[in-house]
């Protein structure tokens, strides 16, 4: 009977190839999205950041004309993380939603975060914008943290967000001091 | 005549195949829910997260027909089978290690597929397993264990998502198709000895499909499929955001009971409805489900309180049960002897996917130019029309069998 047979085959086969693909390295997975989000979400550069050479790069054909060291600035680890995807939580340190886009004015200040709250697995989210300076970024031992000084429910009732529509932006309690 | 020995080997096939639709119901679980949350927490933009869901979508759709067609033409269909299952496992796979853009759109595009194959395929395996006489009642079971496995899966898999990370769940998900595999070398039966097949083997030359389109009856059941989507997939969709918005932070828990609640309704009903349509007959069955369409829609525009709107859901429970079951029955019905069982069940598969995509694009966009109670209504009417559509085209195919 070739059937059983068949069948161990694929399992095996699926066994194999799950060990494999699992094992490969995760943290380098995450290196490529997480420069362009640092460039992205970086409040007020002057000049575009320079991501340190990542293990992920690609080898190119042609090396490219070297950037002279003045033309970069180096971030010392920890110094920066990245904001597209991060939780957001509400004044009693509960997960409200997570921080999607940020919403700038034309000369590049942000003015907004756009969050997605609520709902269950995805299902029943709303967009909501928060302003920019209510978010409060903090750092621990867990790492970095994005804190909203509101209830949970204010948040989570604030006007939806819609793209092309004009923006209703939750005003939110500004961080102390510099 | 049955041997003790068959009967045995008949009862681990049926419990093979009762436990390979809970654990793909479990792993499809994964890709439906967790997917757009895990991207998010990598710094997808909702962009190019909208770009990837829509490529799963179209390509399930594309796959629909053709899935359908393969699993009526294969001579190994367990083979097949088990080759959709690894893909889905691998898919999952994939995403867990590789969250790039490439590698993700091909695992969604391969796991679309897999399931274009998987469903028509646990049918035809019903079918061939225990006959047309007890296949409502085997639906039944089907429909009761995917709902099982789904609910527990979304689970396991939301406290591993929590307590590990979302990776973990697309992980988990990989290895939810081991047992899978495992479960379909037991649920695969062989082809009953002595009782006509009436899915015919892919020997004899099965009839041109032209002929099942030329049907009315396959055409009207068509119909009837696309409208019952085109009225009731897009009402969570509208619904949710306002009831997030009452909820506030318990927002998670309100949607997870509407989530829950049908899931329940359904695991608990769905053999009935398989043991009813056998003595009964199909339309009391497909009215009183599609008649349930309308009935929710307009509850879901007159009552806003979230916690009283949970009970409504147990709406949702009565016409999934029901859709569940007789699509597949309904559709073995009306291809009884034409080698195209799979096919119709791809072609019903296609109907329904349009009509979820129509209703979530018309209902939103009713909603935003005249707000929700219009959308519901619009859903309603379109509930009443699908349930006179039964009313009128569908006859009853229940075959005049002796008892």
């Amino acid at each position: 009977m070739t059937g059983p047979a068949r069948t161990r085959g694929w399992s095996s086969g699926l066994a194999v190839m799950l060990a494999a693909i699992v094992a490969a390295p995760a943290p380098a997975a995450a290196g490529p999205p997480a420069a362009a989000a640092q460039a992205q979400a970086a409040p007020v550069q002057a000049a575009p950041v320079q991501a340190a050479p990542v293990q992920a790069a690609p080898v190119q054909a042609a090396p490219p004309p070297a950037t002279a060291p003045e033309d970069l600035i180096s971030l010392p680890a920890g110094a920066g993380f990245t904001v597209l995807g991060r939780t957001l939580e509400d004044k009693t340190g509960q997960d409200i939603g997570r921080l999607v886009d940020i919403l700038a004015n034309p000369a590049g200040q942000p003015l907004a975060a756009v969050v997605d709250v609520g709902g269950f697995l995805g299902v029943g989210t709303r967009r909501i914008a928060v302003e920019w300076a209510g978010l409060h970024f903090t750092a621990d031992a867990a790492g970095p943290h994005i804190v909203v000084e509101l209830d949970g429910d204010a948040i989570i009732a604030a006007p939806e967000y819609h793209n092309d529509q004009p923006a209703q932006i939750l005003r939110a309690p500004h961080a102390a001091g510099p | 005549m049955t041997t003790p020995s068959r009967v045995a080997v008949r009862r681990r096939a049926e419990h093979g195949l009762d436990l390979l639709n809970g654990f793909i119901a479990a792993v499809q679980t994964g890709f439906g829910a967790f997917v757009p949350v895990y991207l998010s927490g990598l710094a997808w933009t909702q962009v190019q997260i909208g770009l990837v869901l829509s490529a799963q979508t179209l390509a399930s759709m594309a796959f629909q027909i053709p899935g359908g067609a393969l699993v009526d033409a294969t001579h190994r269909r367990r083979s097949l089978l088990a080759a959709a299952v690894a893909a889905t496992g691998l898919s999952a796979a994939i995403l867990a290690a590789l969250p790039f853009r490439l590698p993700v759109l091909l695992a969604l595009v391969m796991q679309a597929a897999a399931g274009a194959v998987l469903g028509p395929g646990i049918a035809a395996l019903s079918l061939s397993l225990v006959g047309q006489r007890r296949l409502g009642e085997r639906l039944g079971r089907n429909a009761r264990y995917a709902s099982i496995g789904s609910a527990l899966g979304a689970a396991v898999m939301g406290g591993c998502a929590t307590v590990l990370s979302e990776r973990a769940v697309f992980i988990l998900a990989a290895l939810l198709a081991l047992p899978a595999l495992w479960a379909l070398r037991h649920g695969a039966a062989r082809r009953r000895q002595g009782e006509q097949d009436v899915v015919a083997p892919p020997t004899e030359p099965a009839v041109s499909p032209l002929v099942l389109l030329r049907d009315r009856r396959v055409l009207a059941f068509v119909a009837c499929v696309l409208m019952f989507h085109l009225s009731s997939a897009a009402i969570l969709a509208v619904a949710a955001p306002e009831l997030t918005r009452v909820s506030g932070t318990r927002a998670g828990l309100v949607i997870a009971a509407f989530i829950i609640v049908p899931q329940i309704v359904v695991a608990w009903l769905s053999p009935l409805v398989g043991r009813l349509a056998e003595r009964i007959g199909r339309r009391p069955l497909l009215l009183v489900g599609w008649a349930s369409l309308p009935a929710r829609a307009i509850l879901f525009a007159v009552v806003g309180n979230p916690v009283a709107l949970v009970p409504v859901q147990v709406l949702e429970g009565v016409a999934s049960a029901a859709f569940g079951v007789l699509l597949p029955l309904v559709a073995a019905d009306l291809t009884r002897g034409t080698g195209r069982y799979n096919l119709c069940m791809g072609i019903l598969g296609l109907a329904g996917a349009t009509g979820a995509a129509l209703s979530t694009t018309l209902a939103g966009t009713v909603a935003e130019f005249w707000g929700r109670t219009a959308s519901f209504g619009v859903l309603a009417t379109l509930g009443l029309a699908a349930t006179l559509l039964v009313l009128a085209a569908m006859p009853e195919t229940r075959p005049a069998a002796a008892a």
